[in-house]
């Protein structure tokens, strides 16, 4: 017996047996109480870079694959945007790198430098055979539903950087690289 | 073979340059660089050491520095401690 009372107040209390529910009843439901949690995250994008790239440039400039879009559902969403990278310098120099939300930086630190990602390799003979992996998590409040635009930029004081891959190849061999990635989730508010 | 961007930087050391995925077509010449021609590049890549010959170089000057500080007198700890490796 599934029905355990009848009651005045509440005509029919109990459990309903799993085997009566059907599929075709829950899918006509549109909405749920507001006091049972849905799921936050709406929408996921990311890109991997698996090739390798470099610069030499003294400004920032686009770190070329490690680019996204996403369009919020709602303009009260938040992005929460990963970064991992894998550099290279080979050189003890500033080498910072920014991520940007169309030409904004952010995730920065509450100084006049604004990099997301501070750099600098230590002087000791072998920065150039060793990968760094640097990343960064930021929650963003775009506030748009407009397609919005994360990337990441960088520059060097002086020497190469290289993304996914060692300046000298000779300390891990040649054709060791590795693969960086950006990804934006949207979380619902 | 060696990278676009040591051929670029061993032609002009003040080159301000982004290559992307080893590609010719994919290079990008920052704040007032003069463009260097393909060819030009790729006379350079010929005249540099490959990337299998600088590994050959790292594993010789490794090997070499070691017993140069064995006959200083370091212990391998102390080259290890000195070193890494």
């Amino acid at each position: 017996m599934a029905i355990t009372r009848l009651g005045g107040a509440n005509a029919i209390t109990g459990t309903i047996p799993q085997g009566n529910i059907a599929n075709a009843s829950l899918g006509a439901i549109t909405a749920l109480p507001a006091a049972i949690p849905t799921g936050k995250i709406l929408q996921v994008v990311s890109t991997a870079k698996t090739d390798t790239t470099s610069t030499t440039s003294s400004s920032f400039v686009d770190i070329s694959g490690m680019t996204l879009s996403i369009t919020p559902a709602a303009t009260n969403s938040k992005i929460l945007v990963k970064v991992q990278t894998y550099i290279c310098g080979g050189s003890s120099a500033n080498q910072p790198i920014n991520l940007l939300r169309g030409s904004t930086v952010i995730g920065v630190a509450d100084t006049s430098a604004d990099y997301t990602m501070p750099f600098r390799q230590a002087s000791d003979g072998q920065n150039q055979y060793r990968f760094f992996n640097l990343t960064t998590t930021f929650l963003d409040s775009p506030s748009t539903t407009s397609a919005t635009t994360y990337k990441l930029q960088w520059k060097t004081n002086s020497g190469t950087l290289y993304l996914n891959r060692t300046v000298d190849e000779g300390g891990l061999g040649s054709g060791v690289n590795a693969c960086s990635t950006i990804t934006a989730m949207e979380v619902g508010a | 073979m060696t990278d676009i961007i040591k051929a670029i930087k061993a032609i002009n050391s003040n080159a301000e340059v982004s290559v992307n995925a080893e590609d010719f077509e994919q290079i990008i010449w920052h704040n007032g660089t003069t463009p260097i021609s393909k060819a030009d590049i790729e006379a350079k890549i010929a005249e540099l050491p490959t990337a299998e010959e600088e590994a050959a170089q790292t594993e010789t000057d490794r090997s070499s520095g070691k017993q140069k500080l064995k006959d200083l007198g370091l212990t391998d700890a102390e080259i290890k401690a000195l070193t890494g490796a």
